[in-house]
């Protein structure tokens, strides 16, 4: 009779034994990241529309105090063209206005001569937006999507760059008369 | 010594590294599809949204309230669709079913964002537009200004994203 050994033999390590912790990670990650995956990777260009307690909402300046100058951009999306300004808000005079195609390097542009006035007004943060009521939504979202990039400028008073970006406020159609009557 | 003796078998071995291989490229392409944005939701059959080719840069998206806007659909939120034949001709009657299905909408964000207990319940509520590319901008003029009597006046235009 074959005599049993009190102590069993010590079973030699697999190759595979090794792997057994890192297989078993796989386990709960795979289905972790599965659950996580993601088919289409959105782009999402923020905007607003006008809200009605903003302007009620601000506190009202000391007439002694001086007021600093302000301009506002406005952009105009037509069907065959979009146009950008630089609107002074005290005169209502428009100081600078640029028509071009609607295309990626219209769009481009115009957002540079926003970005040109930034340098000088530096509260220049928003662009009012009008957009005619026959554009397609593509043509819209390429043309915000430029105007809405951060793009890098450099400044002139520090040292360094910094990436200017936009608020878009998108004005309702019934408003865009009051908007596009000083520039048309 | 008879010709077929018998010989112990040695134990079958697995040979995993072809599954390993298999396992480490599946696990690569999972990272780059990887989205932190839990709501990041597909887009309706009706809409082909439009592509922007570009970067994306900023921090993770949140939709809290997801439109989908085609030619003669709109869907609000994921489940209540509105159908039209012609927008202008029956604009009343869209707005009207579009104000009822958001006011439902938001309260469920509402609610969702309470029982959370997250601390954005005091961040407005946000519409993410996913319209189909040939959409004239009325509609969506339209469906934002609608809105904005709920006091929802922020939103995004959603576009597929494609890197240069």
């Amino acid at each position: 009779m074959k005599k049993v050994s009190k102590f069993p033999a010590k079973r030699k390590p697999e190759e595979t034994d090794a792997l057994l912790p890192f297989m078993s990670l796989l386990l709960i990650i795979i289905p972790m990241l599965l659950s996580n995956m993601a088919f289409h990777h959105f782009l999402a260009i923020e905007a607003s529309v006008p809200g009605v307690s903003d302007a009620a909402d601000e506190p009202m300046d000391e007439p002694e105090k001086k007021k600093e100058k302000m301009v506002m951009a406005r952009l105009m999306v037509q069907p065959d063209y979009i146009e950008g300004e630089i609107v002074d808000e005290e005169t209502a005079e428009v100081m600078e206005k640029l028509r071009k195609d609607p295309s990626v390097e219209g769009a481009r542009s115009i957002f540079e001569l926003y970005a040109r006035f930034k340098d000088e007004f530096p509260k220049l943060d928003t662009v009012l937006v009008s957009i005619h009521q026959d554009v397609k939504y593509e043509s819209v979202l390429q043309v915000m999507d430029q105007v809405k990039k951060p793009m890098e400028r450099s400044l002139a008073s520090a040292n360094g760059v910094e990436k200017t970006r936009f608020n878009l406020v998108i004005l309702p159609m019934a408003l865009e008369g009051d908007v596009s009557s000083g520039g048309e | 010594m008879p010709k077929f003796a018998y010989k112990p078998k040695e134990p079958a071995k697995l040979n995993i590294t072809s599954l390993m291989d298999a396992l480490t490229i599946i696990l690569i392409f999972l990272i780059m599809n990887y989205s932190d944005v839990v709501e990041e939701s597909d887009p309706p059959d009706f809409v082909e949204m439009p592509q922007v080719v570009g970067k994306i840069e900023g921090e993770a998206m949140e939709v809290d309230l997801p439109i989908g806007v085609g030619a003669q659909k709109i869907q609000v939120g994921k489940e209540q669709v509105i159908s039209f034949q012609n927008f202008k001709a029956e604009e009343d009657r869209i707005l009207g079913q579009f104000l009822k299905a958001l006011k439902v909408e938001s309260e469920k964000v509402k609610q969702k964002r309470e029982l959370a207990g997250s601390s954005d319940t005091e961040r407005p509520i946000k519409m993410a537009i996913q319209a189909d590319k040939s959409v004239p901008y009325f509609i969506i003029n339209g469906l934002v200004s609608k809105s904005a009597e709920l006091g929802i006046n922020y939103f995004d235009l959603l576009g597929l994203n494609i890197e240069e």
